[in-house]
């Protein structure tokens, strides 16, 4: 009897251990690019790994860990972003671009004009500086 | 006799010896242009001198700017009234565990409050100095980027950063520059402009608005810090930088620069690029709709560049033996691969994504020819997520820049001119291989495969006229390339008049085409 528990055990145990971990979640990530004149920075932030990753133009790309909570004040954030994929082709030199991917939904994507006066560009820029001052 | 003779040869063969060593020294910067460009050092080209942009701690005004900084945020953090402020600056600088600050944010000790306004100063110098080359800042990771946000909120911090940015406004920036900009090298470049327009736009009609449109283009200064406390925060004014906005056609060329160079090959190739900008395959569709150039409508990808009327030159910056210019693929119609607009990866090699990749819609121009039908990809518009905008008004810029040089620095030696092309590049230096989207090549492509090709640039450096590693993109076409893959290679190729839809009024080398399309090219 104890023989045959142990035997159901060692079944058992890697089999659960498997539901458990193969039960792999997507993960929420936002990715932001900034194009300003002559400067180009893009931020990634990752639900997953619990990254932000920084790239810019003139310099390495940096990481830091985050964890869920700052990971959710940030998706927060990026979602109360003004709403709008359409840019007019004046903002080709300087333009910002809020893309959140999330779990089993279409990426939504939010842009702002920084070379032209725009309503949004403040919020957006906000965004940024928080991201580039956090990293 | 014989001892003057002996005498004056020796004499006359000490600079010319050491002139050949000097030159056989530096040879290598024919072949890599980028390499020197992102040295070390300060190096003065005769007409000023340029280094790579400087980290924070080794910059005077950065220097000064920090201890303003703690100044102005101690003397706020002493105030009576100010005990919420100091919870949330020492949530932000992960100081409320320390020793230190133990009696409480009501009578904060002297210890405490130095060490609060010292942390609460780096994160307004982050602020000031958007990311500069230095090394990943470890000690800030612990903070959460909630407390951070508190501090960047608050009216206090703001303040503070408000004079901050004023005064590194004030101190960058130099009058006499200004007025040398506005009043001798910005003219002297425009003028250069318009006769690369006159050269390379055959069509009378379209040759003039573009040369009204560079005419009309004027000069901002150079503050680029914005018009809202919000924008000054990005726009760094301490970084290397410059604008051309196409909303009210002007350029501005950013103080930033000036702590890096004052180098007239600098300014002279920084100017000619903005100002490209205002004819590049983009921004040649903006202005006045009635005065401006339009791409025919319903027209596919490789029929847009054929139409682009100032030279003929997209198809070659596209290829990979020259700058490899790359194209985000949503714009292109296809959302489809690793790079569309919203599906950005990280870590995806840009030269990845040019001519000869599979990935690359580009990659297809020989099976997708205009005459294939709906396989062709519709044109959306060069405005989106394109290297090509970038790369045309690098070129642009090289084939600027010697001509000024020429002009105006006639006296120049080999050596200074060696230097001076290498300055062009030196407060941009970016020696980290790119990974995410950037509208602009990878700086060792712009300066390897683009400046350094340039005939006169050659030329005047003392470099062999053919260049190692990249090709030239001459005005008049891609040149034919035997056995080196690219466009040339094709049969069929789209430089070949008999298949493609050129532009109307090409530049005169190549034979002018009767438009015969309803949807002209001009309005």
């Amino acid at each position: 009897m104890i023989k045959f528990t142990t035997f159901l055990l060692l079944l058992l145990l890697p089999l659960g251990t498997f539901a458990k971990t193969g039960k792999a979640t997507p993960a929420s990530i936002v990715k932001v690019e900034i194009l300003h004149g002559e400067v180009a920075t893009n931020f990634k932030l990752d639900g997953g790994s619990g990254t932000l990753e920084m790239q810019n133009t003139n310099s390495k790309t940096k990481l830091r860990k985050i964890d869920q909570e700052d990971f959710k004040f940030l998706l927060g954030l990026a979602q109360k972003l003004p709403r709008s994929n359409k840019l007019p082709k004046e903002c080709y030199r300087a333009r910002m671009q809020v893309t959140i991917s999330e779990p089993g939904a279409k990426p939504i994507e939010g842009t702002s004009c920084f070379g032209m006066r725009s309503i949004s560009a403040p919020q957006y820029q906000s965004f940024a500086n928080l991201l580039a001052v956090s990293i | 006799m014989k001892v003057i003779l002996r005498f004056t040869l020796a004499i006359i063969s000490v600079p010319v010896l050491f002139s050949i060593s000097s030159w056989a020294d530096t040879a290598k910067v024919c072949d890599d242009l980028f390499k020197f460009s992102c040295a070390p050092g300060s190096f003065d080209d005769g007409t000023g001198a340029a280094q790579r942009p400087m980290d924070g701690q080794f910059n005077p005004l950065m220097e000064s700017l920090n201890k303003k900084a703690k100044a102005l945020l101690r003397a706020e953090l002493e105030k009576p009234d100010a005990s919420y402020f100091r919870k949330i600056v020492l949530s932000g600088t992960g100081l409320a565990a320390a020793p230190q600050c133990d009696t409480g944010v009501d009578a904060p000790t002297a210890d405490c409050l130095d060490r609060m306004s010292e942390g609460a100063a780096e994160l307004q110098m982050r602020f000031l100095k958007t990311p500069a080359p230095r090394p990943s800042q470890e000690e800030i990771t612990h903070r959460k980027i909630k407390d951070i946000y508190y501090l960047l909120e608050s009216d206090q911090f703001n303040t503070i950063k408000k004079s901050l940015l004023e005064e590194a406004g004030k101190s960058n920036q130099s009058d006499q520059l200004n007025k040398k900009i506005e009043n001798e090298i910005f003219p002297k470049v425009r003028t250069l402009l318009i006769s690369q327009i006159s050269r390379l736009v055959a069509d009378p009609e379209i040759q003039k608005k573009l040369i009204d449109k560079v005419r009309a283009i004027t000069f901002k200064g150079q503050d680029c810090s914005g018009d809202s406390i919000e924008k000054k925060t990005i726009a760094s004014v301490l970084v290397a930088n410059a604008f051309y906005n196409p909303g009210n056609n002007s350029f501005k060329y950013c103080a930033g620069f000036n702590a890096s160079s004052t180098s007239e090959f600098t300014m002279a190739f920084v100017i000619a690029h903005e100002l490209a900008h205002s004819i590049d395959p983009c921004g040649i569709t903006t202005g006045p709709s009635d005065f401006s150039f339009a791409y025919r409508a319903n027209i596919s990808v490789v029929q847009a560049h054929d139409q682009y009327p100032v030279g003929n030159i997209l198809n070659c910056l596209r290829q990979k033996n020259s700058v490899a210019a790359i194209a985000a693929l949503s714009n292109l119609g296809y959302g489809v691969g690793s790079y569309g607009t919203t599906n950005a990866q990280f870590g995806v090699d840009p030269r990845g994504m040019s001519m000869s990749d599979t990935t690359n819609p580009y990659a297809a121009y020989g099976a997708q020819r205009p005459n294939n039908g709906p396989s062709q990809p519709p044109f959306k518009s060069f405005c989106d997520k394109d290297q090509i905008t970038e790369a045309f008004s690098d070129w642009m810029a090289m084939e600027i820049t010697p001509e000024y040089i020429e002009k105006n620095h006639p006296t120049l030696t080999t050596q200074q001119l060696r230097l001076g092309y290498s300055n062009m590049f030196r407060p941009l230096c970016s020696a980290y291989e790119q990974q995410g989207y950037d509208d602009h090549p990878p700086t060792e492509l712009r300066t390897n495969a683009i400046a350094l090709v340039q005939p006169k640039i050659r030329a005047q450096m003392g470099c062999s006229a053919s260049p190692a590693n990249y090709i030239y993109c001459p005005p008049e076409g891609p040149p034919k390339l035997e056995g080196r893959g690219g466009f040339g290679d094709m049969p069929d190729s789209p430089t070949s008049p008999t298949t493609t839809t050129p532009a109307k009024g090409r530049i005169p080398a190549r034979k002018k085409e009767t438009d015969t399309s309803p949807t002209g090219a001009t309005p």
